[in-house]
């Protein structure tokens, strides 16, 4: 203690808070030093300390790296440092460095096995606690932190398109608008369309509905990739030309080396396959791009569709392509972003709907943009198990806390028989650092388990769930955290430990030594405490959010609904005549089988994922401004579908004039208290200009994108209008069975029509809904556990705390009973000591959840962050489990026998 | 030679050639020891007051009374000059790693 108060009567002539505090801890760390050394030298160290740390920002890397390495240094020094003295004193005769070490370590292998208890709680909280941690680390180290798997990765980029009169981000482009961009921005080196349709494609195997890739020949430099067999695209190559994938190849043509030259089927055009890429290549956009996680062929696009050459078209209301680009080595996003600026503007100047739209380009990085919109719900994640690891170490520091309590006078009378300080404190590390290993060990084996379940669990609009591993990145992190958390732990007793004062220890009675160091035990079990109601809190809203989320109409009846795809090829089934009156005859066909009750057409499907919106405006102004979602239905949706009709009419079978059902978001907001039917909205949804629509209807509001999405203003348009081919069709089917089964029946009425054509992804629509909840799921899930976990260790920590106390008031107890204190009355006094510490901790854990919510915020829906009824119950339930743990020890007073303690000291 | 067998390893020889042009304290050796080396060598702390403990043990340096410390400077500091010892010993030592090192030139071209 002397020596203590002489490091710190020197005040330091450093600037600032952060310095003064930097330095305060670093004078912490140097009792670890022999005491000499460290009071002839203290302020010197100190300094130089502070000096190595210099401007570095505190929790940067640089800061860390500096904290790390100083500790190092002191902990690799003082043994040498020790190793002088002793030798210099020639008090003992020391073994060589290794001889010391590995005595140090069978000692406090035989330490540790003398209180099996403690260990095993020690052990199995770590490696839960890292466990935890390694797993969640392993997903933001694949999902988040590694780079794409494209070589030069970091130069490719996401042009997109911004129309700021409609307020869109992650807009597409027109085929003029990539010419345009491709001969004239001079700081990428290369840009690729990438687009997808879906196709029909007729093989041996029958007809199968495939995605299509439309790309250019840049396409290879841009994702450096090479064909494993034949060649890449070429400029010249015609639209009829393409490559595979791997899969398709194994799966279509069984692995044909004599592929190159051979063609496929699509939509009943031919596409010459000039080659096959490998089999890891694929190419992945953000879900906004609505770009499949697999495309069995990539190929030049078609010029000419059934309304004129797609790249002649410059109408943004036919923007449709994603551009992927290689920036020249050593553009900044900025760089990049300036000279895109210019070039919109030149696009403003061109054409009058790019002026009107407020059309802009801007890039994000590739990888940013696909992982982006996950990064702060794994941080989240990460947030929540780094609190369930400070949990876990708070406990070990308890337990060791009361270790090193125990053997101070074991410590003491090592001392006062001439034990080096050094000595003992090698010990109580060699102890930490078997702890660190087997723990460590433990959280590794949990990891590999965890990130699997992760991986199995995580919902489909996770990026990059494929990669998820267990890695040496992932290895080093563990033992990093393994080590850190036993050390930083390890060390408090060693100081407590190696600071005992002979003469002190002996001196006093276990009792005062009790109370002294009692008190950093109660705050450390508040903490745990007070973080366990954190992740509680945290998991109480998500449940509420899902709860919430299930509860959800989504404006029609999800309940024995199928939705599949069906999409004709131009040639016979010409639009709109040809396609409008097949899907009428097929979906009569298809209503009159058994199971089958009614079935409609739609694009796109709702909750599938692809989105489709348009621009109108209501005939007083000009320009198509107003953002809209646009469906395409043919007459019998609303019915199928269960979705309300308020107003007037569906579609009928040859209306005369033009007309349009519109959502009641939209009716609203258009023509609020007035009646809709008879009114006019100006549209064009097939491209081109637009044309006036007569509203004959209005229905309820549907999500379309989203569960949790405000109510979009929709417009529906009849099938009769439809213009386009090779384009695929949703159809719902209401069905009195499970909807799966009536799959046959439908597969075998739609052959009856046309054998070439396929019936595509049946799929459920409870599937589609169950996918809107499955991230808040997901992250409800992780929560869950963690909380769980959290909850259980921070019980344990009270226990132990209580337990402790009650041990080491035995005499106290005894005391108190032999005087006529009834038992019941100490048991009360003990557990309301307990309940104290659980309910400070509930409610600072109460508080910092009011801060931490805002973390989950774009996760929760339909519960307010600070919502009463969980806040209460989560409450409630930690009092609970803080009675529990303090009820069990304290029943041991009952069997305290006042004249045994009292003899016993 | 210089006292081999010590704790702390091979820094005396950067420290004579820091401490070889000027008095330096603490930092000002961990300063210019890093910039001789290209940014090589840090010397930690503990590592750098081990060695300098060590040095002055062996002679290779001294401490300056806090009379002699340059004007305008904290009096707090400790400074440390080479001693004649030192810089006998640095000497000796550079020739020593001149010959060898130009030796080792020779052998590699090759």
């Amino acid at each position: 203690m002397r020596y203590w108060l002489k490091l710190h009567c020197v005040a330091l002539r450093v600037n600032g808070m952060r310095e003064r505090f930097s330095a305060k801890v670093y004078r912490t760390f140097l009792r670890l030093l022999p005491e000499a050394f460290a009071v002839t030298y203290g302020d010197d160290l100190t300094r130089v300390f502070v000096d190595r740390l210099g401007t570095a920002r505190p929790a940067s890397p640089h800061f860390w790296f500096v904290w790390i390495r100083a500790v190092a240094d002191l902990c690799a020094n003082s043994v040498r440092l020790r190793k002088k003295t002793i030798n210099s004193s020639e008090i003992s005769r020391m073994s060589s460095f290794p001889e010391r070490f590995f005595s140090d370590l069978s000692f406090g292998v035989r330490s540790l096995k003398r209180t099996p208890g403690s260990t095993s709680v020690v052990l199995i909280t770590l490696a839960l606690g890292i466990g935890a941690n390694t797993s969640m680390f392993s997903v933001l180290n694949s999902v988040i932190f590694r780079p794409l798997d494209y070589p030069g990765a970091e130069r490719l980029y996401l042009v997109e398109a911004a129309w700021q009169a409609t307020e869109t981000r992650n807009a597409p482009h027109t085929g003029v608008d990539y010419q345009f961009l491709r001969e004239n921005a001079g700081s990428f080196e290369e840009m690729a369309v990438v687009w997808s349709v879906r196709q029909n494609m007729i093989s041996d195997n029958g007809a199968e509905q495939i995605e299509a890739g439309w790309t250019t020949a840049p396409f290879f430099n841009v994702f450096g990739v090479d064909p494993i067999i034949g060649r890449a695209l070429q400029e010249n190559d015609e639209s009829g030309t393409g490559l595979i994938s791997h899969a398709l190849w194994q799966t279509s043509f069984g692995g044909d080396a004599e592929i190159v030259g051979n063609s496929i089927t699509l939509d009943a055009r031919p596409v010459t396959i000039v080659g096959v890429l490998p089999p890891d290549f694929a190419v992945t956009l953000p879900p906004t791009a609505g770009l499949p996680a697999r495309i069995d062929v990539w190929r030049m696009p078609d010029r000419q569709m059934a309304n004129g050459d797609f790249w002649a078209m410059d109408a943004l209301a036919g923007a449709a392509f994603r551009v992927v680009a290689r920036a020249k080595p050593g553009m900044t996003e900025e760089q990049l972003n300036t000279e895109l600026a210019i070039l919109a503007a030149e696009r403003r100047e061109t054409f009058a709907d790019h002026a009107e739209a407020g059309f802009e380009l801007y890039v994000s990085p590739l990888l940013e943009a696909i992982v982006g919109p996950t990064r702060s719900t794994l941080y989240a994640l990460f947030g929540a198990v780094a609190l369930v690891l400070l949990i876990s170490c708070a406990n070990v520091a308890n337990i060791l806390l009361v270790k090193a309590r125990a053997r101070r006078r074991e410590m003491a009378v090592r001392a006062a028989l001439g034990g080096g300080k050094g000595r003992i404190m090698s010990v109580v590390f060699a102890e930490s650092l078997i702890l660190a290993l087997l723990g460590g060990t433990g959280g590794v084996a949990i990891a590999f388990w965890g990130a699997g379940l992760v991986q199995a669990i995580a919902p489909a609009g996770l990026p990059r769930v494929d990669g998820i591993q267990v890695d040496s990145t992932v290895l080093v992190f563990a033992l990093g955290v393994a080590v850190v958390s036993t050390f930083v732990f390890g060390l408090m007793p060693a100081l407590i430990g190696a600071n005992a004062n002979p003469i002190d220890a002996m001196r006093n009675s276990s009792r005062s030594v009790a109370r002294s160091g009692g008190r950093l035990g109660t705050l450390i079990v508040g903490g745990e405490i007070a973080m366990a109601v954190v992740l509680l809190l945290g998991t109480g809203l998500l449940f509420r959010t899902v709860g919430a989320l299930e509860r959800v109409r989504p404006g029609f009846d999800y309940e024995r609904l199928l939705t599949y795809s069906v999409s004709l090829p131009s040639e016979g089934y010409a639009a709109p005549s040809g396609t409008h009156g097949f899907y009428r005859d097929f979906l009569e066909t298809s209503a009159a089988l058994p199971g089958v009750e009614s079935a409609a057409v739609v694009w796109p499907l709702p909750l599938e994922g692809q989105w489709w919106y348009g621009q109108y405006n209501l005939p007083a102004t000009p320009e198509l401004t107003t953002k809209a979602n646009i469906r395409v239905i043919s007459g019998g949706y609303f019915d199928v579908m269960g979705t309300v009709l308020l107003d007037g009419r569906t579609f009928f079978e040859g209306d005369v004039r033009e007309v349009a059902v519109v959502s009641e978001a939209l009716a609203e907001k258009e023509w609020p208290g007035q009646i809709a039917i008879g009114q006019t909205v100006h549209a064009s949804p097939w491209g081109g200009p637009g044309r006036d629509f007569q509203v004959v209807g209005v229905v309820e509001d549907v999500r379309y994108q989203s569960l949790s999405e405000a109510e979009i203003p929709t417009i529906y348009f009849s099938t009769e209008g439809w213009s386009w081919n090779d384009w695929e069709f949703g159809v719902v089917a209401r069905t009195s069975v499970p909807p799966l089964s009536a799959v046959p029946a439908l597969k075998e009425a739609l052959a009856g029509f046309d054998a070439t054509i396929p019936l595509a992804r049946p799929v459920p629509m409870t599937e589609y809904v169950d996918k809107q909840v499955a991230t808040n799921r997901f992250v409800l899930r992780l929560f869950g556990i963690f909380a769980l976990l959290a909850i259980t260790m921070a019980g344990i920590g009270v226990y132990g705390v209580i337990a402790h106390a009650v041990g080491q008031r035995t005499r106290e107890i005894g005391i108190r009973l032999a005087l006529g204190a009834q038992s019941k009355a100490v048991q009360k006094l003990v557990v309301r000591q307990g309940l104290l510490i659980v309910a400070a901790g509930v409610l600072a854990g109460v508080l910092a959840a009011v801060f931490a919510v805002r973390f989950i915020g774009s996760l929760l829906y339909g519960v307010p962050g600070v919502d009463v009824l969980t806040y209460g119950t989560i409450a409630g339930l930690v009092m609970a489990v803080g009675l529990l743990a303090t009820a069990i020890p304290t029943r041991k007073i009952s069997l305290v026998d006042p004249a045994e303690t009292l003899r016993a000291e | 030679m210089a006292k081999k067998n010590g704790n702390f390893g091979r820094h005396w020889f950067p420290i004579l050639t820091a401490l070889a042009d000027s008095d330096l304290h603490g930092s000002g050796i961990a300063r210019e020891v890093e910039a001789l080396t290209d940014g090589r060598t840090k010397l930690w702390p503990v590592t750098l007051y081990g060695s300098l403990q060590e040095m002055a043990a062996s002679g290779l340096i001294e401490e300056l009374a806090a009379g002699t410390r340059p004007t305008g400077e904290s009096e707090k500091k400790r400074y440390y000059r080479i001693t004649k010892r030192g810089r006998r010993v640095l000497l000796e030592e550079a020739q020593n790693l001149a010959v060898l090192a130009e030796t080792a030139l020779r052998r590699t071209a090759g």
